[in-house]
């Protein structure tokens, strides 16, 4: 079988709880007819021909480390990280899915609940912090089961949210900015990634570089850098985003600065090729120029300026 | 579209949006999918989520503003929360008599978006804002039920007879043509439940029955007064039936789930309150889903109605519902009837209703009285 069955959202919901879902199997009876497909958009074939590689291989370390192209030092510290880019590369670039088709809790379900290797990764990666054998945690039903919500979808899944990292920090066809993103650690997948202003394209990418790259030395090293656009609440923890936010607020859009049109013609031929891993076979559907994230640069560092962030330096 | 008002506070313009709907997959829309689209147009609502098989669509955005702000940019920005879906594009200014007007085509694609995709316009003179439009939402699929709103039910007028201008659609016309009446006269209403375009159960008046035309229902139409008594007699008589349908369609859906549960009850696997709670979440994940026409907030103002005492607890009420249909349904009608009455309750509905009682009552007792004023009906539901 090569393209993902779906399976019905209802049925998971219903029938699944924490005694029965690792047994479960799934039966022609709990597929979504193709009319019922139609009306949720998720009609188009997905082909996850090598899906079970991809969570076999998410499971070994050297694998993922070669597959990143990074330095033993620069990957043992930030080995769930890292893990989480290798899963969120390689579905994004093997499933081909269209926004709207990864907004669906059925996608991921119908990978989750047919992929014995998928419950697999999902323990593995549930475990991967842990070194006590006897500390180890069993899977439960809310570790797999997506939940129609937007936050489940976006930050929580281990498998949804990776991918959702990589569609919104690639850059078109090059998948290195994607990199950067999880280089910086969840601060930022799980954090900036929820706010509004990362729909935009350059600010998601230039924030990924930024933060990743700046002065050459890698963002997740410098915790008074990474906080270079919070605000500190109430608990002390960096609010991020609040003053990307606030500078929108009063600017109503950042200047100069084009957002691109996103060409759905070339997603779609992008869509119909085989999947093949490098870090530039993303979908060539836009392109934000290095220029224009030059600008989007001076726009963080004048914001830091104005929090005396440069002075630290 | 609406006019705009003048200057507001702190130096902002009131301006406007409008987004028309032009093509769908680069075909011209028919003026059903333009009557669909149209529905929720007053409200800023472009309702694309009740077409079917569609991919693209071309739309019209237009932007106004007062010439006095002296705008000289108008940017539109369009989101999609559940895909991160952003973009934003200058509009082209065209200037108009006492407004300052801009307009852009932009094609929607479906795979970008899910759910409701916003659209604003952000107006600027010399880059500062001199206004801001309200949000016109589309809403490309049924992540988000429609809200209930002031009528549960859509009017639609036909001929029920063969070969008319205005004959019933299609799928309806051989059941009633064939089947029941040859001449379509017979009857004077049929219902359609809600399917995917249609999200309202449809009341289907049938003007071919003697007497019967749209005019007779329309509030602006003068009617004789003699006739106005039996007009809103016959419209509650429609409406009536319509509840009966909706309710009992409601109610076969509901009976159908729980099925599993009600199995572990009945070998007590689980206890009543874990039934409870367990069906209460299973009916409202059903009518949340998007492949369910009907709404749950729906779900639970009818439920209101048959349990009116149960108004602090949503979850008792929607297993009472559930709990009659497994067994006691006639119970269930019982508790309909009455509860159509307090919606419907004729002493409260129809003007002037007490008047008439009395009339009549005068009229047992000798005393003829004047009842000659109008009791106008006025009917919602």
């Amino acid at each position: 079988m090569t393209n993902l069955e779906i399976l019905s959202y209802q049925y998971l919901k219903r029938n699944l709880n924490d005694d029965n879902f690792m047994d479960y199997k799934p039966l022609q009876d709990h597929m979504l007819e193709i009319s019922d497909l139609k009306k949720i958009n998720l009609h188009r074939e997905i082909n996850i021909k090598g899906i079970q590689k991809v969570f076999q291989d998410a499971q070994k370390t050297e694998k993922v480390r070669n597959f990143l192209g990074l330095s033993k030092e620069d990957f043992i510290d930030y080995e769930t990280t890292f893990t989480d880019a290798y899963v969120g590369l390689n579905l994004h670039n093997l499933l081909r899915l269209s926004p709207s088709e990864a907004s669906r809790p059925e996608v991921w379900n119908s990978i989750i609940f047919s992929q014995p290797h998928a419950l697999q990764y999902l323990h593995y990666r549930k475990n991967l912090e842990i070194v006590d054998e006897s500390k180890k945690k069993k899977l439960t039903i809310n570790d797999l089961f997506v939940t129609s919500t937007m936050g489940n979808i976006h930050q929580t899944n281990r498998l949804s949210w990776p991918w959702w990292v990589v569609e919104v920090t690639r850059n078109g066809s090059s998948y290195i900015s994607a990199l950067d993103a999880f280089k910086s650690t969840t601060y930022f997948t799980t954090r900036y990634i929820q706010s509004f202003l990362m729909h935009q394209r350059p600010i998601a990418i230039a924030l990924a570089q930024y933060f990743a790259e700046f002065d050459n030395e890698p963002k997740r090293f410098n915790k008074d850098r990474r906080d270079v656009l919070a605000t500190s609440g109430t608990d002390g923890l960096g609010q991020y985003s609040v003053a990307l936010k606030d500078y929108f607020i009063e600017h109503r859009l950042f200047k100069n600065i084009e957002i691109p049109t996103i060409s759905n013609e070339a997603f779609q031929i992008w869509q119909k090729n085989s999947s093949s891993f490098s870090f530039n076979s993303g979908p060539e559907d836009f392109k934000v120029s290095q220029e224009s994230l030059e600008k989007v640069f001076k726009i963080f560092d004048e914001i830091g300026l104005k929090r005396g962030w440069l002075k630290t330096i | 579209m609406s006019s705009i008002k003048s200057i507001g506070r702190y130096g902002v313009y009131s301006s406007d949006i409008d987004v028309n709907l032009l093509k769908l997959d680069s075909k011209i829309i028919s003026r059903e999918v333009n009557s669909i689209w149209e529905t929720g147009h007053n409200q800023k609502k472009g309702l694309l989520n009740n077409v079917l098989d569609w991919s693209s669509a071309d739309l019209e955005i237009i932007g106004l503003i007062d010439k006095a702000s002296q705008c000289d940019r108008a940017v539109l920005k369009i989101n999609c929360n559940w895909t991160n879906f952003y973009n934003q594009i200058d509009l082209n200014k065209t200037d108009n008599k006492n407004q300052t007007q801009f307009n852009i085509l932009f094609t929607l694609d479906k795979s970008l978006v899910s759910s409701e995709v916003t659209f604003s316009i952000d107006f600027f003179n010399n880059e500062k804002l001199v206004g801001e439009s309200k949000v016109f939402q589309v809403f490309v699929d049924n992540r988000i039920k429609p809200e209930i709103d002031s009528s549960q039910f859509k009017w639609e007028f036909y001929n029920f007879e063969k070969d008319s201008q205005n004959e019933i659609p299609n799928e309806f016309r051989s059941l009633i043509q064939d089947e029941f009446s040859t001449k379509g006269q017979q009857f004077i209403s049929f219902f359609a439940t809600p399917d995917e375009i249609n999200n309202k159960l449809r009341i289907f008046v049938n003007e071919s029955f003697p007497g019967i035309d749209e005019n007779l229902f329309d509030s602006k139409d003068k009617l004789p007064e003699q006739l106005i008594h039996l007009r809103d007699l016959l419209e509650m008589y429609y409406r009536s039936n319509a509840y009966m349908v909706q309710f009992m369609n409601t109610t076969f859906t509901i009976k159908d789930l729980g099925k599993k549960l009600k199995e572990q009850y009945e070998r007590e696997e689980i206890s009543e309150q874990d039934l409870k709670v367990k069906v209460y979440e299973e009916i409202k994940e059903e009518f949340n889903s998007e492949l369910n026409q009907l709404s749950f907030e729906l779900i639970n103002f009818l439920s209101l109605k048959l349990f009116p005492k149960d108004k602090t607890s949503e979850r008792d009420r929607i297993y009472k519902w559930w709990n009659l249909s497994q067994g006691d349904v006639n119970q269930l009608i019982e508790r309909f009837n009455l509860a159509f009455q307090t919606v419907f309750d004729p002493a409260k509905k129809l003007k002037d209703f007490e008047k008439f009682a009395k009339s009549l009552v005068d009229m047992g007792d000798g005393n003829t009285g004047n009842n000659d004023e109008i009791m106008e009906g006025e009917i919602d539901d």
